[in-house]
């Protein structure tokens, strides 16, 4: 896998650094903590919260990590506190080596060229009134990348890469499809040779067959041009398919941290389990043979000050455990490169020997 | 806003789905004959031919997941037959028979009495459905009085909160005041679904119910649609674009693509082997949970093709992998093949390469 | 709800003194001297002096506007040397016939509007629509003070239908007891029909010439509210239930679409309660417009003064009662703060 050269120090502890560490990261909303300046009488409405709440990961580069979660439960809060598009509360978190938080407005901007992010909705995320061409165009001209000149060049050659053909370069988003907008928005992520690429459910507005088309898309750019890809995306068949590893995310902490073939293989969390086996699978027989834990209620962020697991009122293991009502368990390690953060790992599979599908 | 009424229930799926494609015709509650359905373009621009004569019958009880894509039709057929195709949309010609009514021959009042007791609807977004400003009783109320002008107001809400708590919705009776925006999408959905059942529909049209949703929240949804419509003996016409769903849920299962019905099976011999490239392209390009996959994608080339451009060939001859560039395929319409279904009755596909296509599928 | 309010009304305190600076610098920045209008060029200067002190003018400019601030709290609000009446009884004889029709106008432009936005859009026809529109557009380009003149020389001159600028009543016809000093209102109350329909006839051109714009602002924004609610998925859910078109649009879409409209229509019936003063010339209408605008030319600044901090007040105060009565009518305000 080609890597691009980091801007710090030695080449050789670079290849082996990871591209990004965040460790500890919280975002609380509407504590005292986290309102910075006294704004004239104006306070978030509701009790404060904790959205974000002691995440740590890391990414290695030309690796993909997914973070998997349901509405709610912190992953685009999460997304953005690491980019600092909302102030952290808490936390660290080194890109390249480099500590993202002491960084001032312009060394942040200077850093964004190699961190870029793909949105979720392929209408809302292009401006309207620019062509293709202008569009791609746009961050090298932020940027001043490359001669003026040569930026048009530049932008073209990577619209052709994504799949947009040269005559359409000059057309506005709207004469697009969603799947064609997708790929626009890829290629101007993509256009500043990023080392770090985060995607906010990139697919999950798009049909289907489209969506094969665009992960395929992804993967081959993620070949060519070395690139590491924080994915977060609710859906796990997705997430199994496209993800080195993957994060399960729940009321902003993270339950479960595996490889993607072992989490989704064999979940040792209740939470990671269920969910897994509501996802909806293509075969009558397997649909008819599982069977699914349905989870009552929903989820809802959690308040600042509470005890216990946050999973435990829906946890089929846990409700009504001593442990789990008083103790909110740490994160454990259960074999190399497997996080749970349970009391009891391991015990959903037992009693539930037919949740996923054997391996094809 | 949290609902945590019990405590995590393991529900069975659905046991053996019904043989039931087209097995007899008692028991044949919706019957869709050829119903062709356009959107106007304006001046000089060409109609979009959304519907090209589909057919279909739904019996009494049975599950029927009509799958495609954006850009099918299959949004434009639910609200045919509802009744409910506005302009620019215009139905063309066909019938819709409902308990051997023909509904397109019914003027707007008379199908007011059969919508929403009849036949009702289940829609996609339910961030979207309910009218903010007004009581979730109020428009569950609503529903109910439409229907039985001689109900007194005590027992609509009493009736109402029946039904609420049909939906699993805790405190019926208290959350009856409540407005949408005090509701999570979830249980917004499944006030839809006590809307939609709320006077023991024969049909229910349910679009897209679960797209909105949450994987957790949509095996909630699913699961209680089903038991309540199992209930109460409701037939159920489920269109998405999620074959797992329709793998879980639907008893036979009808593929459309660019307005025409390509591929009509029962879900078990579906699954087991489609008869149409379209539908084998559409399966196989989709990521699942229970298979572990490496290596690109299958993905289908190409984009849906231009409904207001259609040439006389088939739709899907652009992107097909067996009949991509054949004479065949571009000039003429594909026939429909029937082969028996061993779920009992008939399949059929709409392909010039069918055993082709079939060879195909068994080989891989 | 309290805390609302409170908060409301303390946004709306510093608004009204913002516009009292406003007032007090912008009357003290015209050239000439006051003194000298009431008494004359030939009056000598000590005479002058002795009235500048009478009036306050010769104390320092902090003290003046405190004694302004001050004194209009109080209701003390002056005296008018070129008038010669208190400025309380002048502006207070003279407001009824202002807001008589200023409201008029509003109930014009608002009914208008309503009707206007709802053919508009009930169901889609090019040509009512394009009508609909082109009145809109007729009314934003149209100066009401012209608009009075056409039609008092259509409906007067020409037609007779309607009485001339003559006042508030015809001669011989005698005002109502006074309750709230607008004839008709009270005309009304008191049971005086013919009254009514006299005191009537004489406002139905000045608050048509000055409700046009007001309506061709109004109808385009309910039309274009309406039409966006016409795109809900909840209306396609009511008529999934059974419900008949008319029904849905009457529960659903309009009290969906009316809502925003709610606070431009509460600017605009303040805006029309104090913006007479040409309309109120053309038809020689007794109300404050016209002594406002006379005041203005006499530089008598005690008139205006008050006139522009009463304007922000009923502004403050009627956009208060709009936002109040948002939060009432609207269900995700009121209960997202008692939420809180």
């Amino acid at each position: 896998m080609t890597t691009t050269p980091p801007a710090s120090q030695d080449a050789a502890d670079a290849e082996v650094r990871p591209i990004l560490e965040v460790e500890g990261l919280t975002k609380e909303f509407g504590t005292s903590s986290s309102s910075g300046r006294w704004s004239l009488g104006k306070r978030t409405a509701g009790p404060p919260l904790v959205a974000v709440d002691d995440v740590s990961f890391t990414v290695a580069r030309g690796e993909t990590l997914g973070i998997v979660g349901e509405s709610g439960c912190g992953k685009s809060t999460l997304v953005r506190a690491v980019l600092r598009l909302l102030e952290p509360t808490s936390g660290t978190i080194r890109f390249d080596g480099i500590d993202v938080r002491a960084l001032d407005a312009e060394q942040l901007r200077h850093l964004r060229q190699r961190i870029q992010i793909v949105f979720q909705d392929p209408y809302g995320s292009l401006d309207p009134r620019m062509s293709a061409l202008q569009i791609v165009r746009e961050p090298l001209d932020v940027h001043a990348v490359a001669d003026a000149s040569e930026r048009d060049g530049r932008a073209a050659r990577m619209l052709e890469l994504v799949g947009v053909p040269a005559s359409q370069h000059r057309r506005r988003p709207h004469a697009f499809s969603g799947g064609q907008r997708q790929r626009i928005g890829i290629a101007r992520a993509a256009v500043l040779n990023p080392e770090l690429v985060f995607l906010d459910e990139p697919v999950s507005a798009l049909d289907v067959s489209i969506q094969a088309q665009v992960l395929n898309l992804l993967s081959s750019l993620r070949e060519e041009l070395g690139l590491s890809y924080v994915f977060i995306v609710h859906d796990l068949a997705v997430a199994e398919y496209f993800c080195d590893r993957v994060l399960v995310l729940y009321r902003g902490a993270v339950m479960e941290s595996a490889p993607s073939k072992s989490l989704f293989k064999a979940p040792l969390h209740p939470y990671t389990a269920s969910l897994l086996s509501a996802v909806p699978v293509p075969d009558p027989e397997v649909a008819q043979r599982r069977r699914r834990l349905v989870l009552p209620g929903q989820v809802t962020p959690r308040a600042a000050g509470a005890t216990g697991c946050r999973f435990r009122e829906r946890c089929p293991v846990g409700h009504g455990r001593e442990v789990c009502r008083t103790t909110d368990p740490e994160l454990i390690v259960t074999e190399v490169g497997h996080q749970v953060a349970c009391h009891f790992p391991g015990e959903i599979l037992a009693e539930n020997r037919s949740l996923v599908g054997e391996e094809a | 806003m949290s609902d945590v009424s019990d405590v995590s229930g393991v529900s069975e799926a659905r046991s053996s789905p019904q043989p039931v494609t087209g097995a007899t015709d008692d028991g044949v509650v919706l019957s869709v004959r050829d119903l062709v359905a356009v959107f106007d373009g304006g001046r000089r621009r060409p109609p979009v031919q959304a519907v090209r004569s589909i057919s279909f019958d739904l019996h009494r009880g049975e599950r029927l997941g009509l799958v495609g894509e954006s850009g099918s039709g299959k949004s434009a057929t639910a609200l045919a037959i509802l009744g409910l195709l506005d302009p620019p949309g215009r139905v063309l010609g066909g019938t819709v028979m409902l308990n051997g009514r023909d509904l397109r021959t019914l003027g707007d009042r008379a199908m007011q009495k059969i919508r929403g007791k009849e036949i009702s609807l289940v829609y996609q977004d339910p961030m979207s459905a309910l009218d903010p400003v007004k009581t979730i009783g109020y428009q569950l109320i609503e529903v109910i009085r439409a229907h039985d002008h001689s109900i007194s107001r005590a027992a609509a809400r009493r009736r109402a909160a029946e039904l609420l708590t049909d939906v699993d919705v805790s405190q019926a009776d208290r959350r009856l005041d409540d407005y949408p925006h005090q509701y999570s999408g979830g249980m917004r959905q499944r006030v839809m679904i006590a809307v939609a059942l709320a006077n023991n529909p024969d049909v229910i049209v349910a679009d897209e119910p679960t797209t909105a949703l949450d994987v957790t929240t949509q095996a909630q949804v699913l699961s209680l649609l089903d038991r309540l419509a199992t209930d109460r003996g409701s037939a159920i016409l489920l269109i998405t674009h999620n074959l797992g769903v329709v793998a879980g849920f639907c008893d036979s299962v009808r593929v459309m693509y660019a307005g025409r019905l390509v591929e009509g099976a029962s879900t078990r011999a579906l699954f087991k082997l489609r008869a149409h490239p379209y539908s084998d392209a559409l399966l196989r390009s989709a990521p699942r949970a229970d298979r572990i996959i490496s290596g690109p994608l299958p993905a289908i080339p190409g984009a849906p093709p231009d409904l207001a451009a259609l040439g006389p060939g088939c739709a899907f001859e652009p992107r097909c992998p067996v009949g991509h560039g054949r004479e065949l395929c571009r000039t003429t319409a594909p026939p429909v093949h029937t082969l028996p279904d061993p779920a009992g009755g008939e399949r059929h596909t709409e392909c010039h390469f069918a055993e082709e296509q079939i060879e195909l599928a068994a080989a891989s | 709800m309290l805390k609302f309010i409170l908060g409301r009304v303390g946004g709306g305190l510093v608004s009204i003194i913002g516009a009292s600076f406003i007032a007090f610098v912008f009357m003290r920045l015209l050239p000439g001297n006051p003194a000298r209008l009431v008494l004359g060029p030939l009056a000598p200067n000590s005479a002058i002096q002795a009235l500048r002190d009478q009036m306050g003018l010769n104390k320092s400019i902090p003290v003046q506007y405190w004694d302004f601030i001050w004194s209009f709290v109080r209701g003390h609000w002056g005296y008018s040397y070129t008038a010669g009446a208190s400025v309380a009884s002048q502006i207070g004889s003279r407001l009824p016939a202002s807001v008589e029709i200023g409201i008029w106008a509003f109930l014009f432009a608002f009914v208008f509007a309503l009707f206007g936005a709802l053919i508009s859009t009930y169901r889609r026809r090019p040509l009512v629509d394009g009508f609909v529109r082109a009145t809109a557009f007729v009314g934003m380009g149209t100066p009401p003070f012209w608009l009075g003149l056409i039609l008092l020389v259509v409906f007067f001159s020409k037609l007779g239908w309607l009485p001339g600028p003559t006042g508030r009543l015809s001669a011989g016809v005698n005002p109502p007891a006074q309750i709230t000093g607008m004839y008709t209102f009270d005309a009304l109350l008191h049971g005086q029909f013919s009254t009514f329909w006299n005191a009537f006839e004489h406002l139905l051109l000045p608050a048509l010439s000055l409700g046009l714009g007001a309506y061709a602002l109004l109808v385009r924004l309910l039309r274009a509210n309406l039409l966006d609610v016409s795109h809900e998925a909840y209306l396609l859910v009511g008529r999934s239930k059974g419900l008949s078109r008319f029904t849905v649009f009457r529960r659903h879409a309009l009290p969906n679409a009316f809502l925003p409209t709610l606070t431009a229509s509460g600017l605009l019936l303040a805006q029309l309660l104090t913006g007479t003063v040409l309309v109120e010339k053309v038809f020689d209408w007794p109300g404050v417009g016209g002594l406002v605008a006379d005041s203005i030319e006499r530089q008598d600044f005690s008139v205006v003064q008050v006139f522009i901090l009463l304007s922000a007040c009923l502004y403050v105060v009627v956009n208060i009662l709009v936002d109040i009565l948002h939060g009432v009518l609207d269900p995700r305000i009121k209960l997202a703060r008692s939420a809180a």
